[in-house]
């Protein structure tokens, strides 16, 4: 496969179909038998592994990075297909309540989040007919700019003030 | 993201189900009367059990955020 830290030469080359089948078998987590099956049993788990004083830290930082939650959830989810703890259908089951613990946790310490990409899309878009008009509003009050002439200092005028030498 | 989002969706529906619907008293079943776990599929059960976890950790924030009522 080709990664970043491949030739240039390995790069052009495409991977071959079925390079997968090639890998030994059970060789990977995901492709082993799941640890759990149970929904119940999952749900418990990833709302232990969430509420742990461990995870607290990272798992705001992350909830203010304002990362939608279901995308969150999705990482978790996948992260748990990746380490074989259960299977993707199970942990596409879990998701809700995965979500409805990121809200807790996003409401208990005072956390704007979106649970969907498309509200946090609506929420942050812009349309270009406001924008044109704001930027027209904003440029029509500013006068041109003119340059400013150079302030000379003043010249002393009292009786102790030297003169000026005339042709030197 | 949109499957997912329908499938949240469907876990609503079955809460907004659950508060709206009167208790009903469970009918006496007759001895041609289908048993309950005959006439509910597999993923509605699973579905159930996620509804129940979700609706659980509602109560839970709503006692914690608005206190204990």
């Amino acid at each position: 496969m080709a990664t970043s830290n491949s030739k240039l030469g390995d790069v052009l080359v495409s991977t071959p179909p079925g390079v997968s089948w090639t890998d030994a078998p059970k060789s990977r987590p995901w492709l082993n038998a799941p640890d759990t099956t149970s929904v119940t049993q999952l749900s418990q788990q990833y709302i232990a592994m969430l509420g742990a004083p461990s995870a607290a830290n990272d798992l705001l930082d992350a909830l203010e990075t304002n990362v939608p939650l279901a995308v969150m959830a999705e990482t978790f989810m996948l992260s748990g297909v990746n380490k074989g703890i259960h299977t993707i259908d199970a942990g596409i089951l879990v998701m809700p309540v995965i979500i409805e613990v990121l809200k807790t946790i996003a409401e208990f310490n005072k956390i704007e989040y979106a649970v969907f990409p498309e509200e946090l899309e609506k929420g942050t878009t812009v349309s270009p007919r406001v924008l044109r008009k704001v930027i027209d509003d904003m440029t029509k009050g500013v006068a041109e700019p003119t340059l400013a002439e150079p302030v000379l200092p003043e010249e002393p005028t009292g009786l102790m003030a030297r003169t000026k030498k005339v042709g030197v | 993201m949109q499957p997912i989002k329908t499938y949240c969706d469907k876990i609503e529906a079955i809460l907004a189900k659950r508060k709206s619907s009167k208790v009903v008293k469970k009918a006496k079943g007759g001895l041609l009367a289908p048993s309950k776990e005959a006439t509910t599929p597999a993923d509605q059960t699973q579905l159930n059990t996620v509804a129940d976890i979700v609706e659980g950790i509602r109560e839970a924030r709503e006692e914690l955020l608005n206190g204990n009522k």
